[in-house]
C-alpha cells in the first residue's frame, strides 16, 4: 500500500488491523488506538480519499489502497487548513482524539464543497468522541475550515 | 483581536504536535526490551479472593510473570496514599483506607485490579485482536 505517498509493502499476520499496521510496523503513531472497539474514531485515516476507522480495517484488506494519515495530511512546510483551524480555535485539548477528529473533519469538508452548518458538522460527528475540550471548539474549528477551504480550493487538493 | 496583556487570545504552543500527530503518548513508546503489562480485573462488586491460579497465564507462551496482591504485599510495596493529607484541626492524621494497588484478600468494585500479567508482546500469539486476559 501506499501510506502518505511512501509505498510501504510488508508481510504481517491476517489479523493484523491497519491501526496497529501503521503504529507498529511503521511506527507511526500519530493514528490513536482510543477505544478497540470502533467507537472513538481516534483511528481514522483516508483510505483512498475516504475517512474510515482503522481499527475497523484489517492491513491485508487495504493492500494496494493509499493511506493518509495525520502525519501526511500537511504538506510538510504549512498546516493543513483543517489542522490550522483545529489550533486557531482551541479545537483540542489533551489532543487524544485530534488525529481522528481532523482526519473525520477533512473528508467532511470534502464531502460538502457547498459548505458545511454546525447540525450537519455534529451530525457528522457522531463517530468520533472527545473527552475533554467538548465538542463547541471542534465544531467551530470545522465550520472555519471548511470556510478557508472553499476559498482557497488549491491548499486543499492534499487533502483528497 | 485587539487585545493584549491580559484577556489576550494565546496560541497553546503544544498543539502542533498534536495537530500533526507527532504527539508522545504512553501507548507511542517503544523502549528496547519493553514487556507490557496487563491488568486482570474484578467480575464482581464485591468478592472475596480465595485464591489466583496463575498456572494456565504461566503456560501461555510469551508469559513473563504473574503478579498478585499477596506478592506485592510480601515484597513490601505498600498502599496507595493520599497525594494531599488533610488532618483534622486538632492535628489527628487524616485517616486513610489501606489500599493496595491489588486487591489482596478482597476485591471491592467491578474493575478492582487484582493481578497483573506480563508479557512480551501487546497481543497474544495466533488469538484474534483479544487483548491477553
Amino acid at each position: 500500500m501506499v501510506v502518505n505517498g511512501r509505498t510501504v509493502s510488508k508481510t504481517v499476520e491476517d489479523r493484523t488491523l491497519l491501526v496497529h499496521f501503521l503504529r507498529e510496523t511503521l511506527g507511526m503513531t500519530g493514528t490513536h488506538v482510543g477505544c478497540d472497539t470502533s467507537q472513538c474514531g481516534a483511528c481514522v485515516v483516508h483510505v483512498d480519499g475516504k475517512a474510515m476507522k482503522s481499527c475497523t480495517l484489517l492491513a491485508a484488506q487495504v493492500s494496494g489502497s493509499e493511506i493518509v494519515t495525520i502525519e501526511g495530511l500537511s504538506d510538510g512546510t504549512e498546516l493543513h487548513p483543517v489542522q490550522a483551524a483545529f489550533r486557531e480555535h482551541h479545537g483540542l485539548q489533551c489532543g487524544f482524539c485530534t488525529p481522528g477528529m481532523i482526519m473525520a473533519a477533512t473528508d467532511m469538508i470534502n464531502r460538502h464543497p457547498e459548505g458545511l452548518d454546525e447540525a450537519t458538522v455534529r451530525a457528522e460527528l457522531e463517530g468520533n468522541i472527545c473527552r475533554c475540550t467538548g465538542y463547541h471548539n471542534i465544531v467551530a474549528a470545522i465550520l472555519a475550515a471548511s470556510k478557508t477551504m472553499a476559498k482557497g480550493k488549491g491548499k486543499a487538493k492534499k487533502a483528497a | 483581536m485587539g487585545i493584549e496583556g491580559v484577556g489576550a487570545r494565546v496560541a497553546r504552543k503544544e498543539d502542533k504536535r498534536f495537530i500533526t500527530g507527532a504527539g508522545r503518548y504512553t501507548d507511542d513508546m517503544v523502549v528496547p526490551g519493553m514487556k507490557h503489562a496487563f491488568f486482570v480485573r474484578s467480575p464482581h462488586a464485591h468478592a472475596e479472593i480465595r485464591k489466583i491460579d496463575t498456572k494456565a497465564a504461566m503456560k501461555m507462551p510469551g508469559v513473563i510473570g504473574v503478579l498478585t496482591g499477596k506478592e506485592i504485599k510480601a515484597d513490601g510495596i505498600g498502599n496507595l496514599i493520599c497525594g494531599w493529607m488533610v488532618h483534622s484541626k486538632d492535628g489527628t492524621p487524616m485517616k486513610m483506607g489501606a489500599w493496595s494497588p491489588l486487591a489482596v484478600d478482597r476485591a471491592r468494585y467491578v474493575g478492582d485490579a487484582v493481578a497483573i500479567v506480563v508479557a512480551e508482546t501487546k497481543r497474544k500469539p495466533a488469538t484474534p485482536r483479544k487483548p491477553w486476559w
